[in-house]
Order: C-alpha cells, then sequence, then structure tokens
C-alpha cells in the first residue's frame, strides 16, 4: 500500500493578523483532492507550507514521502505547482518557457505537450504578455502538465476561465490520475468543479479545517428537508440537524447527519414530510461555514 | 539530480544581456576619450569610467527587485530550488553582469595605463579605488536578495551611490595611497597592501552574510 | 452525480448497447471519459452491483451481469416507477383510477405527434 502523497499533521503558522490552526490533511496516492473554503481561510498559505515556500511553525508536513520544508528541493523535481498569482516572464514567450522547463525536468513529454497547446489553442511564438487571462492560467498549466509529475497542486486552476477552459482543464485533470501513483490537490472556488472530479474534499474556514473526507461519503450526510407542520408548533432540532428554519407552517432543515430514520422521527413530532434533498457543493459549502462561524462564537 | 543554479543564471542571462554588453561600450568610449583627449577631455574620461563602474551596480538590482515585483518569483521557486541556491544563482548572475564587464574594463585601463605615458605608479591606487564599486555593487545586491524589499533596496542603492563621492574623496587624501602615484614602477606599499586586504575581507563578508541569512529564511513568497 | 452514473449505465443495458457478459470500462477508465471523480464511478459500480445490474471481478475488472432478463428486468423497473408516479399525481388531481386507465389506454394507443396535433387543433 502506497504511503500518502500529502499528509499534514498539526500543522500550525501565525500572521500578524491571521493563522493557521492544527491543520491535519490527508491525500491518498492516486486520488484527487479538492480545497474549498472562503477567500481570506488559509488555502494559499497551506499550500504554500506543501511547497515548501512557507514553513510551518509547528507541525508536521510529508509530501511524497520528503519532510517539508527540509526535502524541498527533492520534493519539487515531482511535483507540479501552478497558482493564480504566479506569473511567467512577459518578456519570453511560451516556447521559450516550455523549452526552459523542459531542459530542466527530464520527464517533460513533447508530445503531450504539443497536444495541449492545440487543446488548449496557445501558440508558442506568442509572447506572455500579449496571453489573456485566461491564456495565461491555461499556458501555466500546459507548462506544469507536460511534465507528468506525481503530484499536481494547483491554486484556483479554473478562476477566470470560461466555461469550455474550465471543462478542458477539467478533463485534463482526471485523466492525470488514470495513473494511480499520481495525485491531485487543487483549491477552487468553483464548488461544481470540485463536487465533479474530487475524490476527497477538504473544508477550511479561517484558518482551520471544518470537513475533509471522501467527497460521497460527505455529499450523503447532508440532507434538506422540506416539511409542512400543520398544527404550527416549534419542531426540535434534532441530533443530526444543523439548521431549521421554520416559518409559520413550513419548516426546512438542513442535516449535516443524515439518517435514514431522521424523516420519520420528524412525522412522529407533527411534520409531515413533503421532500427530502440532497444538497449541492456550493450549498453545503454555505451552510458548513455558516455553521462553524456560529459555533467558534457561542 | 543536477543543480539547477545554471540553468537558472543561463536563464537570467538570456534575458539581460543587453546592459554589460552597453555599460562596456560605454567605458570603452571613456576610455577613448581618456586616452585621445586633451587635458579636461582625459579628467571627463576618468570620471566617465568610475560612473560606467557605479552604474553597472545597479542593473543586477532591477533585475532581481522585478522578479519579485512581477510575481515570477513563485515560478522560479516552484522549481526544484532552495532559497539558499537561488540566492546563489542571483549572486551569479549579478556577480556575472558586473564582473565580466568590470574584469574587461579595468583590463583595458590597465593596459592603457601600462601602453602610454601615464606613470605606472598609479595602478595600485587605481586597484584600490576600482573595487569600491564592486563592494557597493555587493551591498547593494545583497540587500535585494535577503529583505526583498523595494524600499531597503533603494535606500540601499541611494545611499551607497552617495557615499562614493565621499569615499573617493577620503581615499584620495590617504597620503600613503598618493605617496608613489608619480612613479614610474608600481609601488605596493603598506597603505595599499591594507586597503586592498580590507576591501577583499569585506567582499567574502558580504557574500558570506547574505548566504547565511539566506538560508535562515522561513517565509519565501 | 453516481446515480446519474447508474442511469447512463442501465440505459446502454437496456437498449442493448451492452449485452451480459460484456466487459464495462473499468472504474478509472470511465471517469477519465466522463472527467468525474474515480470514487463517483466506484460507488456507481458499487450500487450497481448490488442491485446485480455488473460484476466485478478481481484482477479482470467489471462485465454486464447474466440473466438475459437484466434488459427487461430494467424497463421493467422503469414503468413501475413512472406508473408510481402517475398514480401519485392522478391522486392529487382526485382523478379515479377507472378515469386514468382510460386516459392510459387512449394514450397508449395513439401516437405522440397525433396527440399533440389533436391538442393544438383543440385549443384553437
Amino acid at each position: 500500500m502506497t504511503e500518502s502523497a500529502i499528509s499534514m499533521r498539526g500543522v500550525r503558522k501565525t500572521y500578524r493578523f491571521f493563522a493557521l490552526d492544527d491543520v491535519d490533511l490527508d491525500l491518498p496516492t492516486g486520488h484527487i483532492m479538492g480545497f474549498i473554503g472562503p477567500n481570506g481561510a488559509g488555502k494559499s498559505t497551506a499550500i504554500r507550507i506543501l511547497l515548501g515556500l512557507v514553513h510551518q511553525d509547528r507541525g508536521d508536513v510529508r509530501v511524497l514521502g520528503h519532510r517539508m520544508p527540509a526535502g524541498q528541493v527533492a520534493a519539487k523535481w515531482d511535483i507540479g505547482f501552478a497558482s493564480e498569482d504566479m506569473r511567467l516572464y512577459d518578456a519570453m514567450t511560451l516556447g521559450w518557457h516550455m523549452r526552459f522547463i523542459a531542459s530542466i525536468y527530464p520527464a517533460w513529454d513533447k508530445a503531450y505537450s504539443e497536444m495541449l497547446l492545440k487543446r488548449f489553442g496557445l501558440v508558442p511564438e506568442q509572447k506572455i504578455r500579449g496571453l489573456s487571462h485566461g491564456q495565461r492560467v491555461k499556458a501555466g498549466l500546459l507548462l506544469v502538465l507536460a511534465r507528468r509529475p506525481r503530484l499536481l497542486v494547483l491554486d484556483e486552476p479554473t478562476t477566470g476561465l470560461d466555461p469550455v477552459a474550465r471543462h478542458e482543464i477539467l478533463r485534463e485533470l482526471v485523466s492525470v490520475v488514470q495513473d494511480e501513483g499520481r495525485s491531485v490537490l487543487f483549491s477552487s472556488h468553483h464548488t461544481q468543479d470540485v463536487e465533479q472530479i474530487s475524490d476527497q474534499i477538504t473544508f477550511i474556514d479561517r484558518g482551520r479545517i471544518i470537513d475533509s473526507m471522501d467527497k460521497e461519503t460527505y455529499l450523503d450526510r447532508w440532507r434538506r428537508l422540506r416539511m409542512e407542520v400543520p398544527s404550527g408548533a416549534r419542531l426540535p432540532v434534532l441530533p443530526g440537524i444543523v439548521k431549521l428554519r421554520q416559518n409559520g407552517h413550513l419548516a426546512i432543515a438542513t442535516a449535516n447527519a443524515f439518517r435514514p430514520d431522521l424523516p420519520l422521527a420528524y412525522e412522529n413530532a407533527g411534520a409531515r414530510v413533503q421532500r427530502v434533498e440532497t444538497m449541492t457543493l456550493e450549498e453545503i459549502f454555505v451552510a458548513n461555514v455558516e455553521q462553524s462561524r456560529e459555533e467558534a462564537t457561542v | 539530480m543536477n543543480s539547477l543554479i545554471p540553468a537558472l543564471v543561463r536563464k537570467d542571462l538570456q534575458m539581460i544581456w543587453v546592459f554589460p554588453t552597453l555599460a562596456v561600450a560605454t567605458g570603452c568610449g571613456a576610455l577613448a576619450l581618456f586616452r585621445l583627449g586633451g587635458g579636461p577631455a582625459a579628467i571627463s574620461g576618468i570620471i566617465a569610467f568610475f560612473v560606467v563602474l557605479v552604474m553597472l551596480g545597479v542593473t543586477p538590482n532591477v533585475l532581481i527587485m522585478n522578479e519579485r515585483r512581477k510575481q515570477t518569483l513563485a515560478f522560479v521557486m516552484s522549481l526544484p530550488v532552495s532559497a539558499s541556491q537561488y540566492a546563489i544563482a542571483k549572486l551569479a548572475t549579478a556577480l556575472g553582469m558586473f564582473l565580466v564587464p568590470w574584469l574587461v574594463l579595468v583590463g583595458l585601463a590597465l593596459a592603457l595605463i601600462v601602453g602610454s605615458d601615464t606613470p605606472n605608479g598609479i595602478i595600485p591606487l587605481f586597484l584600490v579605488l576600482v573595487l569600491l564599486p564592486l563592494i557597493g555593487f555587493l551591498v547593494t545586491t545583497s540587500v535585494a536578495i535577503v529583505t526583498e524589499s523595494d524600499t531597503w533596496s533603494n535606500v540601499t542603492m541611494g545611499a551607497v551611490n552617495i557615499s562614493y563621492s565621499f569615499v573617493w574623496i577620503t581615499v584620495i587624501s590617504i597620503p600613503g595611497l598618493l605617496a608613489d602615484g608619480g612613479s614610474p614602477v608600481p609601488v605596493w606599499n603598506r597603505t595599499i597592501l591594507t586597503s586592498l586586504v580590507i576591501e577583499l575581507g569585506a567582499i567574502v563578508t558580504i557574500l558570506g552574510l547574505t548566504l547565511y541569512l539566506q538560508s535562515r529564511k522561513r517565509d519565501f513568497v | 452525480m453516481y446515480l446519474q452514473i447508474m442511469e447512463q449505465i442501465k440505459q446502454k443495458i437496456a437498449v442493448g448497447d451492452w449485452r451480459e457478459g460484456d466487459s464495462i470500462p473499468s472504474i478509472r477508465q470511465l471517469a477519465a471519459d466522463l472527467s468525474v471523480s474515480v470514487i463517483t464511478v466506484k460507488r456507481a459500480y458499487l450500487e450497481l452491483e448490488r442491485e446485480g445490474v455488473i460484476v466485478t471481478q478481481q484482477g479482470k475488472g467489471s462485465s454486464v451481469a447474466g440473466g438475459s432478463e437484466l434488459g427487461a428486468r430494467l424497463h421493467e423497473e422503469e414503468l413501475e416507477s413512472l406508473l408510481d408516479q402517475v398514480a401519485r399525481l392522478a391522486t392529487l388531481m382526485g382523478l379515479e383510477p377507472a378515469e386514468l386507465a382510460r386516459r392510459l389506454g387512449d394514450t397508449a394507443g395513439q401516437e405522440p405527434a397525433t396527440k399533440r396535433i389533436r391538442k393544438r387543433k383543440a385549443n384553437d
């Protein structure tokens, strides 16, 4: 059984106005992990710690078996990193960048890089300063994909891309893990993208990990119950329910630990359950963040 | 695994080779002025020559600060390099960009002195003087690499440039240095040798300090 | 999302694109083809196996389960589910079973296109 691609234990990093606290994260090899959280939650910091670009104050970080930050040089031979705020050299062409990367990494796949050029609609002779935002993002991803690294760490890879480009990127990311020895970690605001291709989902808010688990199990835990309360009586907040909104005769309960007997329990409490709905990751995301912030203030 | 340092240096040189080339050309112009012109022109030539050396020290900093300003630092640090290796590569590039033209110009100047009727006794003093831009350059480059701050970099550059005039005047007024300037043969008296030792010591200290401080960095990008 | 994948696979079997004994793509292969996570496909396959629609053999991958009635069974399930929905809606509308049966007979005996034209003419 191969070791995890990424393992973070008890990681802490304190800045003046922000702190990453007690972060535990585990990415099994061959999987894709989606990293979601509001702006400023600490995604970028956590990702930079993984690359050894930021040293944690406390905690154990292992990437591809290397301890970070000490093993960062060795690790970076096998990691492909692209982030939204990373820039290439404006005055140079995409082709120059490709040759530069190819000269460093022996695993550069020329045929694959040319296929990606076509698929992404990029021209190697073009200077970086002449590219649109979307094209720059695709260029950065191309440079990282064509190396076929064992681990891809991507900070907002689909932000700012049109739907067609997003679809192309997602397709490439899933094709990466067709090789079971390769893994992907990506952070994103686009919950649909995360929902579509992630095997694991990790939620972070205000420097703390709220949830981290396999996607299907996670989606299975969340349900929305739409109910009618004929008597108008207030419904109880049963265990597993994280939010209950009642307005007169109608009530909506959001469950984050759904059990099949939950609707029955509400029926026994006097409600008539109209529908039990699954929730999209976006809805879960919002509900989750609301709940964890409420808990923090209590 | 190979160190990435040569690749990084090559990459930087590809991007900014124009500057040192221009500096050498201008420096040669200054030397020509010194050699061929009469009194005032010759003095202008000397001044211009030293100005070129000072300006040579400025361009590498622009390179380094640009990398941070234009956010290409993340791209470079995503490659298999450590903070220390990055500093070494940058120092190597900067030194290359400075040293090569510096050696060329100093070499040409020395050849000019020896081959002309200028007393060769001026050579030791000349060497003491031309090492100063090198030290000034190292100081500003190291500050740029280690602090990664535009503010500190600019302040240091400004301070160093201003201090040149003072330092040169001070140095020239030390009697021991000027004493044997008129002799037809270079004389390496105690003052000259002490000055050279101090300068070389300063160079080694600055380099060592830069590498040490860089290796202690905890937050990169 | 895994439900959609299950539907798609069932459809393929129901219409005969995949016959019993045919092997179906590996989990990772299908994930790549559809640009979805491996774990979603895995879940879909697991459920399908539980329902007896496919079988998975260690090291050999998955294939359509035996039992020639599989296609027919899937159609049967779909019909039951739809009838159930119709019945529930009819009750909501207060439609008598007899009336519902009559409506169903009419609909079943006609081309859908003819029905649409009839409706349009009735509305003019």
